[in-house]
């Protein structure tokens, strides 16, 4: 299974990660959170942004809301800049 | 239909033998009530989504509070769907592993969003986050369904 839409909940205002896009945009609005090492997951204002996943040699494969691959980076930030980027604006590449 | 996620402690450490024991009584007895959901195991407790018609999740929490396998038990989220978002698993089990490495920077737990105290919206959005991080493991594992 690797095509699936999440429905619950809101997310919260709390605990929000603090990134910098190439463009110089600041991102306040985006919660990150751990579910378990390696594995990490972004929402925003009750969205759902996607999720991380750091692969066996160290690089992060990102995932949109439906489980599309955004790319593979090779580091976390990067990969979290490209889900934020996917949410607003589209699918992108990697760097990895 | 509702959706209802739980927590609750194991009694003693399950061994390899009651944890399929209980998956497939599980499994059986979920098949029957047309309810679907997934069960996590990490570190002595469970998470568990039940998903349903209404009447039957809630007879199935009655009984797992009575379950002398269960302790603590504490409905984290119950809300009404009118889609399923485990419709696959007639109930999904995964073990998580604990956790070695410290949180990134400005970086939540999503268990700790889920334990007591935390604030409604933060337990909804980490029930959310446990739903797809059991959604990615599963379809790359075979203990599943």
């Amino acid at each position: 299974m690797t095509t699936h839409l999440v429905t619950w909940g809101h997310a919260s205002s709390k605990g929000t990660a603090l990134i910098s896009l190439n463009d110089d945009r600041s991102v306040t609005d985006v919660t990150w959170a751990t579910v378990e090492d390696g594995f990490y997951v972004g929402s925003r204002t009750g969205e759902f942004l996607g999720y991380i996943d750091r692969t066996r040699s160290g690089s992060f494969d990102a995932f949109d809301l439906v489980s599309r691959k955004v790319g593979t980076f090779s580091a976390l930030e990067r990969a979290m800049a490209a889900l934020i980027e996917a949410a607003d604006a589209g699918p992108v590449g990697g760097d990895a | 239909m509702i959706s209802l996620l739980y927590t609750s402690a194991a009694v003693s450490p399950p061994s390899e033998q009651e944890l399929h024991e209980l998956l497939a009584q599980s499994r059986e007895n979920n098949a029957a009530r047309d309810l679907t959901g997934m069960l996590l195991y990490r570190d002595e407790r469970f998470f568990q989504v039940l998903e349903g018609p209404e009447e039957s999740v809630r007879r199935l929490v009655e009984t797992i509070e009575a379950d002398p396998r269960h302790a603590r038990m504490r409905v984290l989220l119950e809300e009404p769907i009118t889609e399923r978002a485990f419709g696959e698993w007639s109930m999904g089990f995964e073990r998580m592993g604990e956790p070695t490495e410290p949180l990134p920077a400005g970086f939540r737990n999503s268990f700790t969003d889920l334990d007591e105290g935390a604030l409604p919206g933060a337990v909804a959005r980490a029930a959310r986050e446990l739903s797809m991080w059991f959604r990615v493991r599963a379809g790359a594992s075979a203990e599943t369904r």
